[in-house]
């Protein structure tokens, strides 16, 4: 078992910067991540079969991504890339499981840079094949180089409906429509904040003007009611005119669009497996995404030596994500000695300038991805709210009239968030669903953390061995009720 | 949650709220509210969090008639024919499954072993076979060929625990019990010809209290002034389940050295069980998984059903089963203070719950339990702290006999 001082989940911007930062503070630092290369969503690498071609050439992301690749490679951080982390325990020993085989470290201290996934709030169809979400979407043009559909339904809210209306323009596709909850006042009201980063507002308008010139009908403060199809795709989607809310007016003649694909997203929600795993404690922020880790300005958690940066530690966007993990490289390296208080506060001040400035357009984005919680008190009785089990809403509402105490209870008696997505597609719906009756995301609390952080194949846990040399006595009791080792024998 | 306080200290209503307090909600505290509240008490069941979310509500599902030590086998036959009418008793199925059980040996010393607790059960009347590897192999096609004798229980089935807080939820509030979840006890004060438990929403005065509490007991014992002899002990004990996967088998399956339990129910997903130990403290909820262990409970399961290998393990989790001092289990009367009683560290309490609670019921009730209890007189000592006594009331408070 490899020891280390540091390790780093996730190499998106703001793992990479971690990693970066902490190792070339003398931290003994490992950085793991599931894909065969750093870069994470927004820096997402090619596959290993594709070569850039010329447009990539002049992608700002993709040249971002590849300086920040190039940094990490270059700084004296290791890597583990391809690995798929499963176990964490406290303390902490990590294990992986990688295409040839399975590893374990131990480590003194973990930064969790664990990023975001996406927000589904689900509608009339949306199990339906054809309808994707925007961050599966940007992961296929961005990545794969490939159209989710040849004639698109582009909805939901934020700057990815821009991004991906524009990259499926450019890609040769069609898009149908453009359905955005925000009205173009809640877009106006987020432009001073955008400012702070001109060279991203001048993107976003570079998408826009692409769309326009497409001719794509945007529909502003619309939501999709219902996506139509059958087995064999998606043939129609329905939207109509929301209140600001996100719920559909009343009475509203509803408006269909013939597409064969549906890419729809309701904002980011933050990844916090690893700090719920570890019973760090949490805080819900909506204006971050949801539930968080509750952290310190150097992004320490209230597990010692844990610490959290990043989307994971609340909605902001790839620029305050770099800041923050190299603020949270400082503090590790810091509080594993490496560097002094004098160095450390020199060096974390103008970064935490940067990051105050940052945080303006990330929370402005953030705001527009936020949940709008009546959309959830909008899913129809026989909507499916959990893919995975196929539970319905009135089986959590009948659950809820019974009385269950918390969310935990939901999952016990409704199998809710039990299937293999662990709760991350559901995760949202059913805590907003508890939330309504039981008086707020709080008092429903989180889903307690459980192994594996992902679902991992049985082969790799059970490995090679002799059934004459299995151990026995893992069985007997051995702790007092406070978890102490007990002496008796 | 309101608080009783005012209608208790209110002249012209009820000096005492309910007749009994129940403290803990898994399937102990469950079952003795749902016969007492059937008896005619007025019932408060008192929970920390919510009904059976600990060991009540995590543990296997397993319902074996190889459960616990031979002597507790009258208990465990009698509670599994009751979960297999609970559609009835309880208003709900909780998943009940009568799929038979093997419990598998693949060497001569586990084959020994298996016998050995054949010649046991047999003599309790429990309808067992013993077969051999072929024999078992029809009745399991995907056993591992290497099974070389098995043990076979037509009766052992399987229910679904997760389900068992929702069953009992829906059948305490329909006869009447009032459920108090996310109320932690914090203390005890008596008089008046009862007790007075704070909880973290709010007071209930009640005649009598029955503490079954799980990992969490030492603590509530305490504040009523009593001691264990012994360590309260825990096994934190350890599931996991997988994806679903196409049918590989339908028993209920057991290993002749004990250490695993699989299930495969309807939805295809295999359970994975068998008391491998993590780590954890129940105070803090915090727990671990013992990597070994893990390793361990997989690897007897792929002895058997090397088809398992093929999917993917979705989640694990740990459960608190109390062991009290002596390994003992206790139904009984605290000694020396009136209309206290205490349930818990029953081996496979989950399976024994419904039964034994309705014995632990039928005791305070004044009927003749069928079967006699486990008095847990002996495990005790009173502990230099007393009661808490309110001073408004101290000069009527008496701690051992609080009602006559």
């Amino acid at each position: 078992m490899q020891q280390l001082q540091l390790i780093v989940l996730g190499a998106g911007p703001a793992g990479m910067q971690a990693a970066i930062t902490a190792s070339r503070n003398g931290v003994d630092t490992l950085i793991i991540d599931q894909a065969q290369k750093a870069g994470g969503q927004v820096y997402r690498p090619l596959p290993t079969s594709h070569a850039p071609g010329p447009d990539l050439q002049h992608d700002n992301d993709f040249a971002a991504g590849e300086r920040l690749r190039q940094e990490l490679a270059d700084s004296p951080a290791r890597v583990a890339f391809g690995h798929t982390v499963w176990r964490i325990s406290p303390g902490f020993e990590i294990e992986a499981v990688g295409a040839e085989s399975s590893k374990i470290w131990r480590s003194q201290a973990v930064i969790a840079a664990t990023g975001a996934y996406e927000r589904c709030v689900p509608f009339k169809g949306w199990t339906q094949p054809g309808v994707i979400g925007l961050a599966a979407a940007t992961i296929m043009l961005k990545s794969q180089q490939m159209l989710p559909g040849r004639r698109v339904v582009v909805a939901g809210c934020g700057p990815l409906l821009a991004a991906v209306a524009a990259s499926i323009l450019k890609g040769g596709g069609k898009i149908a429509a453009i359905v955005d909850l925000a009205s173009r006042s809640e877009w106006l009201a987020a432009l001073p904040s955008l400012l702070v980063h001109p060279e991203l507002l001048v993107r976003g308008s570079q998408w826009i003007a692409a769309i326009r010139s497409a001719g794509v009908p945007i529909l502003n403060r619309h939501t999709v009611v219902e996506a139509i199809g059958d087995d064999n795709g998606l043939s129609a989607v329905l939207v109509m005119p929301a209140s600001a809310d996100g719920t559909p007016i009343a009475g509203a003649a509803p408006l269909r669009l013939e597409a064969d694909c549906l890419a729809i997203g309701h904002g980011l929600v933050p990844s916090t497996d690893v700090t719920r795993s570890l019973r760090a404690r949490h805080v819900y922020q909506p204006d971050r995404g949801g539930w968080i880790a509750e952290c310190d300005d150097s992004h320490r958690t209230s597990v010692d030596r844990l610490y959290v940066c990043g989307d994971g530690a609340g909605i902001r966007g790839a620029v305050s994500a770099a800041l923050q993990g190299q603020i949270a490289g400082l503090a590790a390296a810091r509080d594993l000695g490496h560097i002094g208080k004098n160095i450390h506060d020199e060096r974390v001040a103008p970064l935490r300038a940067k990051l105050r400035h940052a945080e303006r357009f990330g929370s402005a984005v953030a705001r527009l991805m936020r949940l709008r919680p009546a959309m959830m008190s909008v899913i129809a009785a026989d909507t499916i709210v959990c893919r995975c089990e196929d539970i319905v809403r009135s089986e959590i509402d009948e659950a809820l009239n019974v009385g269950a105490a918390n969310l935990n209870q939901i999952k016990a008696w409704t199998r809710a968030g039990m299937g293999p997505c662990q709760g991350r597609v559901c995760g949202e719906t059913i805590s907003s669903l508890c939330a309504e009756r039981m008086g707020g995301k709080e008092r429903v609390g989180l889903w307690t953390g459980r192994l594996p952080l992902r679902p991992v194949p049985m082969r790799a846990v059970i490995g090679d061995y002799r059934y004459e040399d299995i151990v026995w006595g893992g069985n007997k009791t051995a702790l007092d009720d406070e978890g102490r080792l007990l002496k008796r024998s | 949650m309101k608080s009783f306080r005012s209608r208790r200290r209110n002249p012209m209503g009820p000096a005492i709220d309910f007749d009994v307090a129940v403290i803990g909600g898994g399937i102990m505290g469950c079952s003795t509210a749902l016969n007492l509240a059937g008896g005619g008490m007025r019932t408060v069941l008192l929970e920390r969090r919510g009904l059976c979310m600990e060991a009540s509500g995590v543990n296997a599902g397993t319902l074996t008639h190889r459960t616990g030590p031979v002597s507790m086998q009258p208990f465990y036959t009698r509670s599994i024919a009751m979960w297999k009418n609970a559609s009835q008793w309880l208003g709900d199925d909780v998943g009940f499954r009568e799929r038979g059980g093997l419990t598998v040996a693949f060497n001569e010393k586990e084959a020994v072993r298996a016998t050995q607790d054949f010649k046991l059960r047999k003599q309790q009347e429990v309808e067992i076979e013993l077969i051999d590897g072929d024999r078992a192999r029809e009745i399991e096609p995907n056993l591992s060929k290497h099974a070389v004798l098995a043990s076979h229980f037509p009766r052992d089935a399987y229910a679904n625990s997760s389900r068992t807080g929702y069953a009992f939820q829906k059948a305490l509030k329909s006869c009447g019990v009032l459920i108090m979840t996310n109320s932690e006890v914090q203390g005890f004060e008596s008089g008046d010809g009862g007790y007075c438990i704070r909880t973290s929403t709010g007071q209930v005065t009640a005649k009598r209290i029955v503490i079954s509490s799980g990992a969490w007991v030492r603590k509530v014992v305490a504040m009523l002034g009593y001691q264990f002899t012994d360590a309260v002990a825990v096994r934190v004990n350890m599931m996991s389940v997988t994806e679903r996967m196409p049918k590989l088998f339908s028993t209920l399956i057991t290993h002749a050295n004990s250490g695993l339990t699989l299930k495969q129910p309807d939805n295809g997903t295999v359970l994975i069980g068998g008391g491998w130990q993590g780590r954890g403290d129940p105070y803090t909820g915090q727990t671990d998984l013992v990597r070994e262990n893990v390793t361990t409970n997989f690897r007897l399961a792929h002895s058997v059903f090397p088809g398992i290998e093929a999917t993917r393990l979705v989640r694990t989790w740990l459960g608190f089963e109390v062991r009290l001092p002596g390994d003992e289990p206790m139904a009984g009367p605290l000694p020396g203070i009136s209309n206290a009683f205490l349930i818990g560290g029953f081996q496979s309490g989950w399976t024994g719950g419904p039964y034994i609670g309705r014995l632990m019921a039928d005791l305070m009730l004044g009927r003749d339990p069928e079967l006699p209890l486990f008095d847990p007189s002996h495990a005790f000592r009173r502990a230099s702290v007393q009661l808490n006594t309110p001073n408004e009331a101290a000069d009527e408070l008496s701690v051992k006999d609080p009602i006559h």
